[in-house]
């Protein structure tokens, strides 16, 4: 291991300076990774708070459509004339819902929040590779949640052409009101997002390549840094194709170009660009988009893992074939994009490549699910409520993974393309997998972010009521899209086929005010501990990874003394012939012992 | 159903009682007490585990109850029973990993709950079940691989039903927000058509003699039309320009391109003045003279693109192409011959759309620059599903599934399906595009001093459209 650099002069340097630290560089131009980490989490929950109330505002509208809330009147003023909601604003509302949720909570929050609390942490490092870079990759994100969040309140409205923001609808201000003002602004803050995202990305491979300490192999990394290494490699490989996309369509909105505009009529005019195709954006949008949601998904496998491992005090089950699969849906992630296009007039046999990728990934994704289940086979399962959100991850990815089969399906997903099918389908295997395991996290390091513990019986209450509602929000939907209702519709009043489907709407619509109420314990739960809570032991978990023995109390550089080394992998739980139900991995082998890690 | 929300509302009721009991619990908690995980909060959860999942699997079950029959009734069309077939075997092959899977989740939660004296067991990997749980996977998606291929094939693959069925030829023409449905006509044949030849009376932009005579008087008078306001606004704002160098003339620029006498009017002092420079490689403005009015710029730029649509319109004029004046024009909603292939081509005006009949298991993007297909043969009439399906008021439709703006959820056509006579009486009853034109162009009884004149076609060749000379 020639390359793990003993940082360990340093921690002296830090805890000299610690007497000059000022409100500001220590609580908003900080360059620590454990600040840096609660500032992208505390972010990551307001704009997660934003996007939520945004879906129970539209829910209420599918289920009572047309119906007069005059709470919205108050909220919304013009967008909501007499308390209904305006069909522009719904898909204002929607697409911001979208944005936000898939890219500010679940990218920039998730990977955010816990990349950089615990890669250093976890691999043995005082801090980020550069701490400078990391602290310009929050801000970049603060400013680009900004203009996102004020894109809303402008006089025209937010972007309003889905998340997917496809061409032409989003390249002409005439095809709606979202696409003036509002898109150009959703352009620029996705632009500082992506910037963010790869400082961000290059700060944490470098960091894990360069600074693990001594004796951390590559091997004996936990799953959480492996699945941060992996995510982080997916952002850099895939952000800047969705930055060629937007300036593109940049050019195309304010320059008079035809990247992807051809032989167009709108607002009585004929536009002169040509040439362009609009399925180029489609291209080059999910050469991201795919692995986006495994940019979403991965991390939060991986805190999933190490939760579930802790948990069940026992070794997680085929650490290799954890990786293996993990480097291969990564891999297989960027060739799969094409079945989000299968209906769009594509050579059919370009179709079929892409059914053949898309199916592929089913195995390495079933292998996982398989491990995990073995994980708890004859484990000793301490159910925290960590360890809860780590299950319902589980299931939800099996879930939604299994339908990922028939969409992947070029012939079957001719039938459910763009419809709630669609919706229930990502909502589970993306949203519900990826914020589960972000509650996860939180309940699990909370006691390392704050020192304190959150309320366990508040946790069972939280998990409880949102795992049943998001079933029961996200479940029914794939009932309204067997029944061929397309998604993004202001209301499914307008076909008589759908009249029997109103009873579905105002179940999930109800669900999703249960889940969204929620919400609220863990709010409170959250904010009370910060301040309040029971202080936190040590090693509340009875954990085995290197940042359980870093001081609770906040300091540069982590560790005190010299960093600790390594000596095994992060798994040897429940161990034979030893005392306790785990040994951490600063503690040397003894002699004969074998490393699983090796 | 009102009974479920009730329960739900009263879940979350208990919940929030719950939360108000625990709070105060949580504030006699001593800040320094370990607070651990014990063996019955693990048992506790260990049990709502083992409701939930039975709670899950009956709600789905009552869900398939509750709406199984609100689904899509049977595929009405040939290739929709394969895809419906494919469907079946492939939820059956998903149902099982998804029950056992989320079954054992919960069932080893109950089983393997902690007890402080049991040790897990150290089990960290096996070769031999990881194999076979890659393995296994591999076979069963490669045969679903296999099996989907072939249906894809199938469903796509329309080189048969056009060379072998003499299939109904339509066009779905979407714009915001509605659709037209164009049928080829006696010809059989989909006339040609392009986005710039679009007006009030040419939504599809249809190509014809008339549709081309009439477009290019209208670019004329529009032209005509902007440049009156081009001399008044030069006038508004004090510009002047070169005698020989008139503003923009659309007719003699197009005809000026070969003979280089149209060359820029000598740049103004005032221009050169504001640090415009022309140097070695630059291209002259010939619009120097308008400085820096928008304005003026705007209208100039304008005449200059109607300039480029008349040339390229009488472009393709002189070409061969398909007349479209055949073809029948049909809004609100299309009848379609039962057992009787269809081939569709789908085209777009101004954002993408998507035409979905989702009874018939079809749906194909509208794309702006692109033309789409998709073929298939409906099976099953309106009146026989009427009866399948118990539903009196049962109808087809063709539904818009790409979001393309505001009333995208109501952008919408009804189908109809029914046997060949029927389908024959109603196509003689529908209107061809020339016939709508000429009603739409006709002046009206009483006020006949309408300047436009259409000279009736004499071959779908014509040369050149006679155009109306624009009045100066
Ligand atoms: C609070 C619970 C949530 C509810 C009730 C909810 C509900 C909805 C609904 C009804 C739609 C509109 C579907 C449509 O018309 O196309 C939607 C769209 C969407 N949601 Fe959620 N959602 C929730 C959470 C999430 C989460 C956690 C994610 C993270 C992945 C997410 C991502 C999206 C995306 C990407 C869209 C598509 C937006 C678009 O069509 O452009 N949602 N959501
Ligand atoms: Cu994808
Ligand atoms: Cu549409």
């Amino acid at each position: 291991m020639s390359h793990v650099i003993d940082h360990g002069h340093a921690a002296d340097d830090h805890q000299n300076h610690h007497h000059h630290e000022t409100f500001f560089n220590k609580y908003v131009f900080s360059q620590d990774h454990k600040m840096i980490s609660k500032q992208f989490l505390i972010t990551a929950i307001i704009m997660g708070i934003i996007a939520m109330l945004m879906s129970t505002a539209f829910r209420m509208q599918l289920a009572y459509p047309g119906e007069k809330f005059p709470i919205l009147e108050t909220f919304l003023g013009k967008w909501a004339k007499d308390g209904v909601l305006d069909p522009s604003f719904y898909l204002a509302l929607v697409t911001i819902h979208g944005t936000i949720m898939v890219f500010f909570v679940l990218t920039g929050g998730l990977s955010g929040t816990f990349s950089n609390l615990l890669i250093p942490l976890q691999i043995g490092a005082r801090d980020m590779a550069s701490g400078f870079l990391n602290m310009l990759s929050y801000w970049f994100f603060f400013v680009s949640s900004a203009i996102m969040v004020y894109s809303v309140v402008i006089e025209t409205g937010p972007a309003s052409g889905g998340w997917t923001v496809y061409p032409p609808l989003s390249a002409l201000p005439q095809a709606m009101p979202g696409s003036g003002l509002g898109m150009t602004l959703w352009l620029v803050s996705m632009s500082i997002f992506i910037v963010s995202s790869l400082l961000g990305s290059l700060n944490y491979i470098v960091t894990i390549i360069n600074l693990r300490t001594v004796g951390m192999k590559m091997t004996r990394l936990p799953l959480t840094i492996w699945a941060f290494f992996i995510t982080a490699i997916l952002g850099v490989l895939s952000f800047p194709v969705l930055l060629a996309a937007a300036l593109l369509l940049i050019f195309d909105r304010s320059m008079g170009t035809s990247f992807y505009l051809s032989d167009i009529f709108i607002g009585g005019q004929a536009l002169e660009q040509t040439g362009g195709s609009p399925i180029l954006y489609q291209h080059l949008f999910w050469f991201l988009g795919h692995p986006e949601v495994y940019i979403v998904l991965l991390p939060a496998l991986g805190l999933a893992s190490e939760v579930i491992a802790t948990n069940s005090r026992k070794p997680i089950f085929g650490y290799r074939a954890m990786i293996a699969s993990m480097l291969g849906i990564a891999f297989l992630s960027f060739i799969v994009w094409g079945h989000h296009m299968f209906i769009t007039g594509m050579n059919p046999f370009l179709g079929s490549v892409f059914v053949f990728t898309t199916l592929l990934v089913a195995i390495p994704s079933a292998v996982k699910v398989f491990n995990y289940l073995t994980t708890l086979w004859k484990g000793n399962l301490v159910l925290t409520p960590a360890m809860m959100f780590g299950i319902g991850l589980v299931s939800f990815f099996i879930t939604g993974g299994v339908t990922g089969i028939i969409l992947g399906d070029s012939a079957l997903d001719i039938n459910v393309h763009d419809t709630y099918f669609v919706v229930a389908h990502f909502h589970i295997v993306m949203g519900s997998s990826a914020i589960f395991g972000m509650f996860a996290g939180i309940y699990h390091w909370f006691p390392r972010m704050y020192g304190r513990m959150m309320n366990k019986k508040i946790g069972y209450a939280h998990f409880w009521l949102t795992f049943v509602g998001a079933y029961g929000v996200f479940f029914p939907q794939h009932f309204l899209g067997l029944a061929g209702v397309p998604r993004r519709y202001y209301a499914n009043t307008e076909f008589p086929m759908f009249d029997g489907l109103v009873d579905i709407n105002v179940l999930v619509t109800s669900f999703a005010i249960l889940a969204a109420a929620a919400q609220a314990l863990f709010l409170f739960n959250f904010f009370y501990s910060i301040w309040r809570g029971p202080k936190a032991p040590q090693n509340p978990w009875n954990s085995n990874t290197l940042e359980w023995t870093a001081p609770v109390k906040h300091m540069h550089g982590n560790w005190p003394g010299e960093i600790p080394h390594v000596y095994r992998w992060a798994y040897d739980y429940s161990k034979p012939g030893k005392e306790k139900d785990f040994v951490p991995q600063n503690i040397p082998m003894e002699d004969g012992e074998l490393d699983e890690g090796h | 159903m009102d009974f479920l929300i009730l329960a739900i509302i009263i879940l979350a009721v208990v919940a929030i009682f719950q939360l108000l009991k625990i709070y105060e619990l949580s504030r006699e908690l001593r800040p320094d007490e370990a607070p651990v995980i014990t063996e019955a909060d693990s048992r506790m959860n260990a049990r709502m585990g083992m409701i939930f999942i039975f709670g899950f699997f009956a709600f789905i079950l009552w869900c398939v109850y509750k709406w199984g029959d609100k689904l899509l009734p049977e595929p009405a069309s040939k290739h929709g029973v394969e895809i419906d077939q494919l469907w079946d075997v492939t939820m059956i092959i998903i149902g099982i990993p998804f029950v056992i899977c989320n079954f054992l989740l919960f069932f080893f939660l109950n089983k393997y709950t902690y007890k402080k004296d049991r040790k897990a067991d150290y089990f960290a990997h096996s070769n031999k079940l990881e194999a076979i749980w890659t393995v296994v996977p591999a076979i069963v998606l490669s045969a679903l691989i296999v099996y989907g291929l072939r249906v894809w094939n199938d469903v796509t693959d329309h080189t048969t039903i056009s060379a072998n069925e003499n299939p109904v030829n339509i066009e779905l023409y979407a714009r915001q927000f509605d659709w037209t449905a164009r049928y080829a006509g006696d010809d059989n044949k989909l006339g040609d058509a392009n986005y710039q030849m679009i007006n009030g009376s040419n939504a599809l932009g249809l190509i014809t003699p008339e549709a081309i005579a009439d477009r290019l008087a209208e670019i004329t008078k529009d032209s005509t039309a902007l440049r009156a306001k081009l001399d008044e606004q030069v006038k508004l704002e004090g510009i002047i320009f070169p005698k020989k160098s008139k503003p923009v003339d659309p007719h003699a620029h197009g005809a000026a391109s070969h003979d280089g006498e149209h060359h820029a009017p000598a740049p103004n002092p005032e221009a050169h003045a504001k640090g415009e420079e022309h140097g070695g490689g630059h291209h002259e403005d010939p619009y120097a003279w308008a400085g820096n009015s928008k304005p003026v710029r705007a209208i100039v730029d304008e005449l200059e693109h109607l300039t480029r649509m008349k040339r390229s319109i009488e472009t393709f004029a002189k070409k061969r192409f398909t007349s479209s004046g055949d073809d029948l024009l049909v809004k609100g909603e299309f009848h379609l011959p039962v057992n009787k292939a269809v081939v569709f081509q789908f085209r777009a005006q101004d954002v993408i759309h998507s035409a979905y009949m989702p009874h018939f298991r079809v749906q194909m993007n509208a794309v702006p620059g692109m033309k789409t297909n998709f073929a298939f043969t409906p099976t099953i009439t309106t009146a026989k599903m009427r009866e399948n399906t118990k539903n009196p008021t049962f109808d087809y439709y063709l539904l818009c599934n790409k979001i393309c703006g505001n009333a995208h959820y109501n952008m919408k056509m009804l189908i109809v399906v029914e046997d060949q006579a029927s389908y024959d009486k109603w196509i003689k009853e529908q209107k061809t595009f020339a016939a709508q034109m000429a009603a739409l162009l006709a002046p009206p009884a009483a006020d006949s001093t309408t300047t436009k004149t259409l000279v009736p076609p004499t071959d779908t060749t014509m040369a050149k459209a006679p155009t109306a000379k624009p009045v100066k």
